[in-house]
């Protein structure tokens, strides 16, 4: 009689699986790259950031022709000094009265200005038109004299520029032109500038987040939108990424013919569980990477208490429901079919549904007690991530139970679509031939 | 008896082909029995039916007491589709597989390493699989079918791409696991291995099974029906005389060069024997032994002839 061999339980095979299908996707470069090397890059590009942008800021220089009446013209070298000396404080003063800029004259604050003014008499416009378009001086201004006049309706002036111009210098000498026509149109009325100008200053409401810790915080609103977002994305990124390391990993063992070894060593359900267990760890990596990259830069921003523990506990919670019933999915597709081709016909419709928690960010973040948003945190497979949409926002409370249910649900689910993996699983891993269709699928389900 | 495998009026059918049409089957403990049959016969279903890897329409299979599934760790198996992880380095596949046997990291390295000189692969353990040719790759399937030291060793064609001296090695490996007291299954369609390893064989033809016997049996069962007569003069003169031997149906030129003097169907060839010494034109006369190849055949042409329907791409 042979020695009778030790006898292995189910959760170690399942363990054993699950070990080898977690070191070989951990220990890939594209894995490392992807868990650990790109988190670093996306720190270390937010950190180098300002000075890669600032040392791409080409200087303002050329001669600024002005054609314009010489109060107008000193007005202007009189902004255009102010701007250069003290940029910040000028595009400060213009958001104070209300004026609202786009980021590429914002950023124009940290252009150095080199240029000149250099007056011209009117028989000289055409020359100077031929100076700036052969790039000998920068820009010409023609200010009409019925511009500076107080009464004016409509006043307007003309800006010529050549066509290799920086619109940052473009947006430079505009606002030094504006801002001198102003001054002069103020000064005209007999008013004081300065007074005007504290005059038109509106409010700015310092608006403050009493937390539950008891604190203060400045309150970001573009990162209460975000933050929600955030979680959704990183949630969705990582359950699709440890799911599709499945399907790719199930089509290489069986087209390797593998597969008939495995099974001859542990069940079909044993190597479903091993091979599901497996990517969970990897897909735990991926989030736990990420997730430290974002609450560090939560933190470096002192934003971290728009991201309580209740959230990340709720998020690691709906993130595991979700990648159980991703992951349920494309191991089914993938035991299904031989090759990736055939695999992308099933993944297809799969993709589809999965898109729409990200067609619906912005629409349920700004609304996340809407009823449709409510609707949808309560249907598979997109309700994990739509709850987390909802329930990691801090704008509107959402209703405990509506948590609750939506996560037992999703739970259940996620039972309920590992059975169906595990049916088509045991028959699909075994098959060769023509890729099945979604009917065939689910009559393998009912084989017994 | 002591049955390892038992299957009773097992059937299965994929789409509208009936790959294995209620086999009814006892291996006895400590048997080394081939499973014989032509392409498509339902060899590879029904040994997947054994290991639990699919599961019969109809009937009942018993493996060892029990069913494969709880019984995979005393059950050792070489699949026909072989594979491996291309990528893998052979100790860590042939320890994986252990692991998932049962055996500890240590105790599996240690198996591995003594199964890789005993099947003639010694040093590949740190080879990549795919670094190794056909064959080797086969040696190392076969360990890893093996190296739990199972009670029962189920073989898919396991002879099949390797080369003579491969073949002989494999060979002795099943006879000496035989002789250390292992149930051994394996199908072929390669009779002479049948017959120089088995004690016992199955025919399996369309689905069905024709023949479940030891051995000996089988050719106590088939009796000669030919004589070899070795002549010393020309062939023409020597077959003529063959042929007018009352009870020779038909003479026919053997390869080399004797005369084969076929039996009527109402004569036995043994009673030949004795009139075609007697024409004086023979240096010897002897029986010659249908050989298993010849009953393979006989029986698979009696049953109609090769599996018509092509081996199922589904499982």
């Amino acid at each position: 009689m042979p020695d009778a061999p030790r006898h292995a339980g189910a959760s170690r095979r399942v363990l054993s699986i699950a070990w080898r299908e977690f070191r070989t996707t951990v220990l890939t470069k594209g894995f490392l790259f992807t868990a650990l090397v790109f988190p670093l890059l996306m720190v270390g590009v937010s950190m180098l950031l300002p000075i890669l942008m600032a040392t791409s800021i080409q200087p303002m220089t050329g001669a600024i022709l002005v054609h314009a009446p010489t109060a107008a013209t000193e007005a202007m070298r009189a902004e255009l000094e102010r701007t250069a000396k003290d940029p910040a404080t000028s595009l400060r003063a213009r958001g104070e009265r209300g004026e609202e800029f786009g980021l590429d004259e914002a950023t124009a604050v940290l252009t150095p200005i080199e240029s000149l003014i250099e007056p011209i008499a009117a028989d000289q416009i055409e020359a100077a038109k031929g100076r700036v378009r052969s790039g000998d001086a920068l820009a010409l201004v023609i200010i009409p004299p019925a511009s500076l006049d107080a009464q004016a309706k409509d006043p307007t002036y003309e800006l010529f520029v050549a066509t290799k111009t920086s619109p940052k210098h473009t947006s430079i000498v505009s606002r030094s032109v504006r801002e001198a026509i102003v001054r002069l149109r103020v000064q005209a009325s007999g008013a004081d500038y300065q007074r005007t100008m504290d005059l038109l200053k509106r409010p700015e409401p310092n608006i403050l987040r009493l937390t539950v810790d008891g604190t203060e915080a400045k309150e970001r609103l573009e990162g209460r939108m975000l933050v929600p977002g955030a979680f959704m994305l990183l949630m969705w990124i990582t359950t699709f990424t440890g799911a599709n390391y499945l399907l790719t990993n199930t089509i290489e063992e069986k087209g390797s013919k593998v597969i008939e070894v495995l099974l001859a060593a542990v069940s079909p359900m044993e190597l479903l569980a091993g091979k599901i267990l497996g990517q969970l760890g990897s897909t735990a990596v991926m989030l736990g990477m990420y997730g430290l990259a974002g609450i560090a830069g939560l933190s470096a921003l002192a934003m971290m208490d728009l991201v309580p523990v209740s959230s990340l506990v709720l998020m690691v919670a709906f993130a595991l429901t979700a990648y159980l019933m991703i992951a349920s999915m494309l191991t089914a597709v993938g035991s299904a079919v031989t090759n990736l081709q055939e695999a992308q016909a099933l993944v297809g419709p799969v993709m589809i549904v999965l898109i729409v928690p990200l067609m619906l960010w912005l629409p349920i973040t700004e609304n996340p007690n809407g009823a449709f948003a409510i609707a949808c945190s309560f249907l598979p497979p997109i309700s994990p991530f739509i709850m987390v949409l909802r329930a990691t926002g801090t704008s509107e409370p959402v209703p405990g139970w509506q948590v609750a249910l939506s996560l037992a649900l999703s739970a259940a689910s996620s039972v309920a679509f590992l059975w169906l993996a595990s049916r088509i699983f045991r028959v699909g891993i075994l098959m060769q031939g023509k890729p099945p269709t979604p009917r065939e699928l689910l009559r393998w389900a009912r084989y017994r | 008896m002591n049955a390892s495998v038992v299957l009773q009026g097992v059937r299965k059918r994929f789409g509208s082909t009936e790959a294995v049409r209620g086999i009814d089957l006892t291996i006895p403990a400590g048997c080394l029995c081939g499973v014989l049959g032509p392409n498509g016969a339902g060899k590879s279903t029904t040994i997947r039916m054994l290991m639990s890897i699919i599961y019969p329409d109809q009937g009942s299979i018993c493996v060892l007491g029990s069913d494969a599934i709880s019984m995979k760790d005393r059950i050792g198996y070489l699949p026909e589709e072989r594979g491996l992880y291309k990528k893998m380095r052979v100790l860590e596949y042939l320890a994986y597989i252990g692991a998932l046997k049962g055996l500890g990291g240590a105790e599996s390295r240690r198996r591995s390493l003594a199964w890789l000189e005993r099947i003639e692969l010694p040093g590949v353990e740190r080879k990549r699989c795919e670094e190794l040719s056909k064959g080797m790759q086969q040696k190392v399937q076969f360990i890893a079918a093996v190296m739990h030291d199972p009670e029962l060793i189920i073989l898919d064609e396991p002879f099949s791409g390797l080369d003579p001296v491969n073949s002989r090695v494999l060979a002795r490996i099943v006879t000496e696991l035989h002789a250390g007291g292992r149930t051994i299954l394996f199908s072929t369609h390669q009779m002479h291995h049948a017959e120089s390893l088995c004690d016992r064989v199955v025919l399996i033809n369309r689905g069905e099974k024709l023949l479940d016997e030891s051995l000996e049996a089988v050719h106590a069962c088939h009796r000669p029906t030919t004589v070899i007569a070795r002549m010393e003069g020309p062939f023409e003169t020597a077959a003529a005389a063959a042929a007018r031997v009352p009870g020779v149906a038909s003479v026919e030129c053997a390869e080399d060069g004797s005369v084969l003097a076929h039996a009527d169907d109402r004569t036995d060839a043994i009673d030949l024997l004795a009139p075609l010494a007697a024409t004086r034109l023979f240096s010897s006369v002897s029986l010659k032994r249908p050989t298993l190849d010849d009953i393979f055949v006989e029986l698979v042409t009696a049953h109609g002839g090769h599996a018509r329907h092509p081996e199922p791409n589904h499982a």
